[in-house]
């Protein structure tokens, strides 16, 4: 196996065994309030740690994964969900379709992604539902783009014309043909897509517009940590290192299964 | 090449209109009518606000009303005054621009410069330890959060050291000093929201100048040149180079929306007056005007700057430039 | 006759997949001055990979395992890359097959030439090299050299692009040429014309050409000795004449015996 691919599936492994089985590895309630340990530094008690209210920093980093890979995994899951059909619809029906789903796809493209997320977050309710919501919702364009260009490829391939001959419709030949085939990229991009997703979901957390306290999600523990900046490292440091960690499993991953599937 | 610009001007148009639209179905993506909405669920929205946004967007009007005189008005550049403040919010954006646009300007410029060398140095001797090394850095620099990194920074110069002030962009005895002393005050303030912004950068496009140069280095005309006796530094900068960089063009163009968004993180981290900033705290504040002229005005510039892009390099490719 | 070239007991091999595959094995060749000599082979039998080995511009993944290649009493495989990029070029020049590919696609024609001149320092500036850019397109007859040295190699037809890289190749009056399949992407008449220009060349400016092929047809017709190339070895050498009225090889007689039936 390619170093890469090993690599990122080690450290999304370890963090999907955190993530799922939290409530049994953590010590403490995440958002149990102890007053006498606040700002507690990293001891046998709490091994990371305690935040500014005195709450273990590493149950709150464990129940903060769950966070980031749910919202990175269901945001992508949207975006790949969306860019299929649309891409596979353009690139299939061609025509006026291909163009007003491509121009489409031009204009979401204009818009600079984050100032997009921000604004629809500001006109809904921040909550993780909404977050996935909105990060699917502005991350499909590249696999439309992905599955448009090779579905156009394969159509002229012989297995399609052969299908074709025999007389399939065209639901069944992008569902039971093109889209088998124009899998491999996409999951490539997938896999890369989850970490930017998770990148997003903190950076929105930080600002305040994602998981709202008090529940923990690695970017809002971070906005915390602003407060006692030169105080409490622990309170910077493990988090963003999660999120760096994290992030970098998933371009590993994707980077890895891309070098296989050149092979 | 006049067509062809003017082709791709007429394009823009189509393109323009589904960014108006798409703002348009933003604001009114809540069910319901979003006033009444945002009320219901944000008690940060007061009725006093509600009333203004009716009065702004007609938001008691039937819809295609409302959308042809949301056209109408931003195709005079009007929209509207800010809540917070009550002044007109293009000229707020206006005030604010030259930062922001100073900052990513020279981050480019800088992610252009290092990203070359970066990129070259790394192909040319691809597979060696320095190549590595550089492909370890590019991971980490891609999965970086800009947010955690500005708080280390932040943290370590600007608590620790105290080396650079952590946030603004001037001292406040700023008034008082010589010129010389003004250029360095800025500078200080700026060197951090400008690593922040370059790091990003730099990982993508220094891995993407290595790509492609490893690419062009496989081509006949690299062998061609190896043939007659060029040092292997010159072919490389000489022949390779220029091939490289065509294609960077239009990265650079595409590289704009992200560039605007990041201004976003950096400029609220470090307090700095630019555009960025003046977009969260409109969206902290529900000041609605503000945040859709951000993101028309926003996506326009993208827009044009996609535009330049693809004309810039139509002018430097001379298989473009000199269709047979 | 002096030799100019002579390779002994070469070999390369290259990986590929991580499969080592011995693309030359144990060639010898000897080129003498003021002749032309056709290296002709099916594609894969290793001729392109014996052409680059001699001035060392073979692909990465290729290396050379054993021999020598001693070119005016010197042998190149031992030479320091500094010495050689003062022999490429200059006294050892090559033309490939596609003409357009090895231009570089955004540089002008002149300044491509311009380079190499000055590189082996054949003219004192710019200007004048620019003039000798000019001097040598009409050299290798091409209509409005002016207009050519401002023109991008895609402005320009397969035909002329060979001929820009004839006269690159010709800039610093070298003592070999090596002409790697140059006219196999041309059309019939074009090659004619481009190879009756060699030859008349050849005897006006006096060098010697390695003629690599695998157009038996062809080399007769150009080369005095031809060395036929099989699998990585040189299976029979001789005069042209030689090897048409007296075969050794069987493969060489299935080389003459295609050629009749075309």
């Amino acid at each position: 196996m390619k170093p890469k691919l090993l690599a990122g599936i080690i450290i999304i492994g370890i963090l999907s065994v955190g993530a799922i089985f939290a409530p049994l590895l953590a010590k403490y309630d995440p958002n149990k309030i102890v007053l006498e340990d606040v700002l507690a530094g990293p001891t046998q008690k709490h091994i990371l740690g305690a935040d500014q209210l005195g709450r273990d920093l590493f149950s709150r980093m464990l129940f903060g994964a769950r966070v980031s890979l749910l919202v990175g995994v269901i945001a992508v899951g949207i975006a790949v969900l969306a860019g299929l059909v649309l891409g596979s619809l353009a690139g299939f029906l061609g025509g006026i379709t291909d163009t007003l789903i491509m121009r489409f796809v031009d204009i979401m493209l204009c818009f600079p992604a984050f100032f997009l997320i921000l604004a629809v977050a500001a006109i809904l309710e921040p909550s993780i539902f909404n977050i996935m919501l909105i990060i699917g919702l502005t991350s499909w364009m590249g696999i439309a783009r992905l599955v448009r260009a090779e579905i156009l490829s394969l159509k002229e391939k012989e297995f399609i014309l052969a299908a074709r001959a025999i007389g399939l419709s065209n639901f069944r030949i992008i569902l039971g043909h093109l889209i088998p085939n124009a899998l491999n990229p996409v999951i490539v991009n997938a896999a890369l897509g989850v970490g930017s997703a998770i990148l997003l979901e903190s950076s929105l957390s930080f600002l305040g517009l994602g998981v709202q306290p008090p529940q923990a999600s690695w970017g809002n523990i971070l906005a915390e940590s602003k407060a006692v900046l030169g105080a409490a490292w622990w309170m910077s440091v493990c988090p963003g290192l999660a999120i760096l960690l994290t992030v970098l499993g998933f371009n590993l991953l994707g980077e890895g299964l891309r070098e296989t599937s050149n092979q | 090449m006049l067509t062809y610009i003017i082709k791709r001007l007429l394009g823009m148009f189509p393109l323009l209109w589904g960014i108006i639209t798409i703002s348009f179905m933003v604001i009114h993506l809540a069910p319901g009518k979003p006033s009444a909405l945002t009320e219901a669920m944000n008690p940060r929205v007061s009725s006093e606000v509600r009333e203004r946004l009716n009065k702004l967007y007609g938001l008691d009007r039937p819809l295609p009303i409302q959308y042809f005189d949301w056209c109408r008005k931003i195709v005079t550049l009007d929209f509207g005054v800010s809540f917070i403040d009550g002044r007109p919010v293009i000229r707020k954006i206006g005030e604010r621009l030259p930062l922001t646009v100073f900052i990513n300007l020279t981050s480019l410029f800088i992610i252009l410069f290092l990203g070359i060398i970066i990129g070259l140095k790394c192909a040319s001797q691809a597979g060696s330890l320095y190549d590595h090394f550089m492909s370890l850095l590019v991971f980490i620099g891609f999965a970086m959060p800009g947010f955690w990194l500005s708080l280390l920074l932040m943290d370590f110069f600007g608590l620790k050291l105290r080396w650079l002030p952590i946030s603004g962009i001037t001292s406040l005895d700023f008034e008082y000093f010589t010129f010389w002393g003004k250029a360095g005050d800025l500078l200080r303030h700026l060197a951090l929201p400008l690593f922040v912004s370059c790091f990003g950068g730099l990982a993508g496009i220094s891995r993407y100048i290595r790509q492609n140069t490893l690419e062009i280095l496989k081509t006949p005309y690299i062998r061609a040149a190896r043939a007659r006796g060029l040092t292997r530094s010159a072919v490389l900068i000489q022949h390779a180079l220029p091939n490289t960089l065509l294609p960077v063009v239009t990265i650079l163009g595409l590289s704009i929306p992200g560039l605007i968004g990041g201004s976003v993180i950096f400029e609220s981290i470090f307090a700095l007056p630019g555009v960025g900033r003046l977009f969260y705290e409109a969206v902290m504040a529900r000041d609605y005007p503000m945040i859709m002229a951000e993101l028309v005005i926003g996506a326009a510039l993208t827009l044009w700057g996609n535009f330049l892009a693809d004309i810039a390099y139509s002018y430097v490719d001379p298989r473009i430039r000199y269709k047979r | 006759m002096n030799k100019l070239l002579e390779i002994r007991n070469l070999s390369i091999q290259f990986c590929q997949q991580r499969q080592i595959i011995q693309a030359v094995e144990k060639v010898d060749l000897d080129l003498f001055e003021d002749e032309i000599l056709a290296l002709v082979g099916e594609s894969g039998s290793g001729k392109t990979m014996t052409a680059l080995s001699i001035t060392k511009i073979l692909p990465q993944s290729a290396t050379i395992t054993e021999g020598k290649v001693i070119f005016q009493g010197r042998d190149l495989l031992k030479t320091a890359e500094r010495d050689l990029e003062a022999i490429r070029g200059k006294e050892i020049s090559y033309i490939f097959q596609e003409a357009q590919a090895s231009l570089n696609p955004v540089l002008p024609i002149g300044r491509q030439i311009q380079e190499s001149i000055i590189l082996h320092h054949q003219a004192k500036d710019k200007k004048e090299a620019l003039s000798m850019a000019g001097d040598l397109l009409e050299l290798v007859r091409l209509p409005h050299p002016q207009r050519i040295l401002r023109s991008y190699p895609h402005q320009l037809s397969g035909g002329m692009n060979q001929r820009v890289m004839i006269a690159l190749g010709l800039s610093s009056g070298p003592k070999l040429l090596i002409a790697d399949e140059p006219t196999s992407s041309l059309d019939v008449t074009v090659e004619a014309q481009i190879i009756r220009m060699l030859l008349e060349l050849k005897e006006k400016l006096r060098f010697s050409i390695l003629f690599i092929t695998h157009n038996l047809a062809l080399a007769e017709r150009f080369a005095s000795r031809i060395a036929i190339m099989f699998k990585g070895k040189i299976v029979e050498a001789g005069l042209t004449k030689d090897i048409f009225s007296a075969p050794q090889h069987p493969h060489t007689r299935e080389l003459i015996n295609s050629i009749i039936r075309i």
